[in-house]
């Protein structure tokens, strides 16, 4: 168990610049997601903890040592790659076995390691198999089981669900956090997926193109995105950003669309100049379907059975509403839209920050 | 089943000999030029021929086994064979690993060394023979040059029997190791780079990485260069007639130069053919044997 500090960490491969100045802070025993579309760093930043890429410029400190020149070899990190990387020529015991080995570890030692991992995973069934005779999850496992049976300083997982089905995917989402709960290891998990880092970790770093928009925890990032892009990230369906300007209106500023339909009041503790152009943002649970308000027309209805996700065209603008249980929209209706102005989220058009 | 429901195709009767019609051709060549000579070669060790005429005159039995058996040229031929083969294997599948290991890592010039390794594989091994026959020259040679500019003494590289071995290993190792080394080089490639960088964080130097994971997962690769190899070693020809005439003193002499002196110097087709099924047999003794010891005992590295 280890905290990892990364410091203006910089990566380029020639002149691509991947990672502009990253600053993350991991405590120990803490489950922290990168997340991110693809491109944006967050593989590259796992594999240089690491120690797979060189470091361009800046450090990463492992348990209080810098270890920027330290060969994979040696910062004793487990990593679970995306495809497993279970070695094909091996059972599941010699694959769990083979770092104890290369540590240099007693057969008795090997064996008994193995067993106790084995059992923590419900491994023992597999282990004299060859990874080609096992289905997608029990390699995902036994990958799971290379790194636990090490007991590493720190655990990188690289995207390690993408390649299961759905259905599997949450049982392993649920069995990788119970698993941090019981070992209470220092976790860095990288994902493209919102939903699996907002349900597992307990912080988040959102990514894009090289920075690290925001750092925080999953509530945290849900209740207060920092920018637009973290608001729009976090968030199944994504949350709506409408364009507005703001208005002097009679009870106050309000947010005009393009359409000159007024969307709601600003909400009282935003300080905006008239005549601003906004992005409001509208987490689609906030929206709903209104007796008066703005008119929108409805494109699509989705029935998922607790709920329906409308998607409507407001003044040209898609927003989604998620509405609870049935609805008996149909594509063509017009609608009113009624939110809360004290849940809406006002993002300068510009620039993209929370105001 | 279902018969009677099946719509008439009116295509169909000529489909039934359309089939077989394409194959035709290919079969055809295939019985005249693979089987036939096969099946004679078979034949003509069990038969006796007039020397000047070359046609058979009626059944020897074993006496073209017998006959050759007898012979210590063949007999020395047969050592020889295996020597090249052990040989050729001890050279060119190491060689040919290390240098798929080296072009596999993409340095500086990884292209030119390729192409030169792969060129030599596509010259001529006769060209190839005589460029490396002025390179052995003695006294004027390039390496007999080499070694005398360095104050070492010249050596006989065609002239006495192991050096002539030698010699010739070294001409069709340069020349043959191509292939083996392309047989590596897709056989890397298809090991996943995450498996090697699983293993650096399992703790592995580059070495246990080599031994433990990439050397058995090239298993099939293996089993496929070795086998290439002996055949190629077995088979050598071109460069024995064109370095050495089989000589000094039949001491380059393998199976198939002594076949070939006894069907066209010594105009003995059945004693030709008699040598050429014994090596055949040897052949598959050898190769069988090479996949029984390389066996993937736990049937584990097939992906």
């Amino acid at each position: 168990m280890a905290n990892v500090n990364v410091r203006k960490l910089v990566k380029s491969f020639g002149d691509a610049t991947v990672l502009r100045g990253i600053d993350v802070d991991v405590r120990d025993g803490e489950f922290l997601s990168l997340v991110g579309p693809s491109g944006c760093g967050k593989s590259t930043l796992l594999r240089m903890i690491a120690g797979l890429e060189p470091i361009s410029a800046g450090d990463i400190v492992i348990d209080g040592k810098v270890v920027n020149g330290l060969a994979a070899k040696d910062r004793d990190i487990a990593m679970v790659f995306q495809n497993y990387a279970l070695y094909p020529h091996m059972t599941v015991r010699e694959n769990m076995s083979f770092a104890l080995e290369m540590r240099g570890l007693s057969k008795a030692e090997i064996a008994a390691s193995v067993a106790s991992a084995a059992a923590i995973l419900g491994l023992e069934a597999l282990l004299d198999r060859y990874p080609r005779q096992m289905s997608g999850g029990q390699q995902q496992r036994v990958a799971m089981g290379r790194a636990i049976v090490r007991d590493p300083k720190v655990f990188l997982f690289d995207e390690p669900l993408s390649n299961l089905d759905a259905k599997l995917r949450v049982q392993m989402r649920t069995e990788i956090k119970d698993l941090h709960a019981r070992l209470g290891s220092t976790i860095i998990y990288v994902t493209h997926d919102q939903l699996e880092a907002m349900t597992m970790a307990d912080r988040i770093v959102v990514m894009r193109a090289g920075v690290i928009e925001q750092i925080g925890t999953p509530l945290d990032l849900y209740d207060r995105p920092g920018n637009s892009f973290v608001g729009s990230f976090i968030g199944s369906p994504a949350m709506n950003l409408v364009r507005c300007t703001v208005a002097g209106g009679d009870t106050g500023p309000v947010c005009v669309t393009a359409g000159n339909q007024i969307l709601a009041r600003l909400p009282v503790t935003k300080q905006v100049a008239a005549g601003a152009t906004v992005d409001v943002g509208i987490r689609p649970e906030d929206l709903e379907v209104g007796a008066s308000g703005p008119h929108a027309q409805v494109v699509v209805v989705e029935p998922t059975g607790p709920e329906t996700q409308v998607t409507a065209s407001l003044d040209g603008q898609i927003v989604r509403l998620v509405v609870k249980g049935r609805s008996s929209l149909n594509r063509g209706d017009k609608i009113s839209l009624r939110t809360d102005s004290e849940k809406l989220h006002i993002f300068d058009a510009e620039t993209g920050t929370r105001i | 089943m279902l018969r009677g429901l099946r719509t008439p195709d009116p295509t169909r009767r000529t489909e039934n000999y359309f089939g077989p019609a394409m194959v035709l051709p290919a079969l055809l060549g295939l019985g005249l030029f693979q089987f036939y000579p096969l099946v004679s070669a078979v034949l003509n060790s069990f038969r006796t021929f007039n020397a000047f005429t070359k046609r058979p005159t009626g059944w020897a039995g074993w006496n073209n086994f017998i006959e050759i058996f007898a012979d210590d040229v063949f007999r020395n031929a047969v050592l020889i064979t295996l020597i090249y083969i052990v040989l050729m294997i001890a050279i060119v599948v190491p060689m040919a690993l290390g240098l798929a290991i080296l072009i596999d890592k993409r340095m500086r010039g990884t292209a030119l060394a390729r192409a030169a390794i792969l060129g030599a594989l596509a010259s001529s091994e006769a060209v190839a023979a005589l460029i490396w026959n002025q390179l052995y020259e003695p006294g004027t040679g390039l390496f007999d040059a080499i070694l005398k500019s360095m104050g070492l003494p010249e050596q006989p590289f065609l002239v006495s029997g192991p050096h002539a071995i030698v010699s010739i290993v070294v001409m069709t190792a340069w020349k043959d190791v191509g292939l083996p080394m392309l047989i590596f080089l897709g056989g890397l490639q298809a090991i996943s780079p995450q498996l090697i960088e699983a293993a650096a964080l399992d703790g592995a130097s580059s070495w246990r990485i080599f031994r433990r994971i990439t050397l058995p997962l090239l298993r099939p690769s293996l089993i496929l260069a070795i086998f290439m190899v002996t055949v190629a070693a077995a088979r050598l020809f071109t460069p024995i007639i064109l370095l050495t005439q089989g000589g000094p003193d039949g001491q380059t002499t393998n199976v198939p130069f002594y076949s070939y002196a006894q069907a066209f110097e010594f105009s003995s087709p059945g004693t030709a053919s008699a040598s050429v099924m014994f090596m055949m047999v040897i052949l598959v003794g050898i190769t069988a044997l090479q996949a029984f010891v390389i066996r993937d005992s736990n049937d584990g590295g097939r992906r």
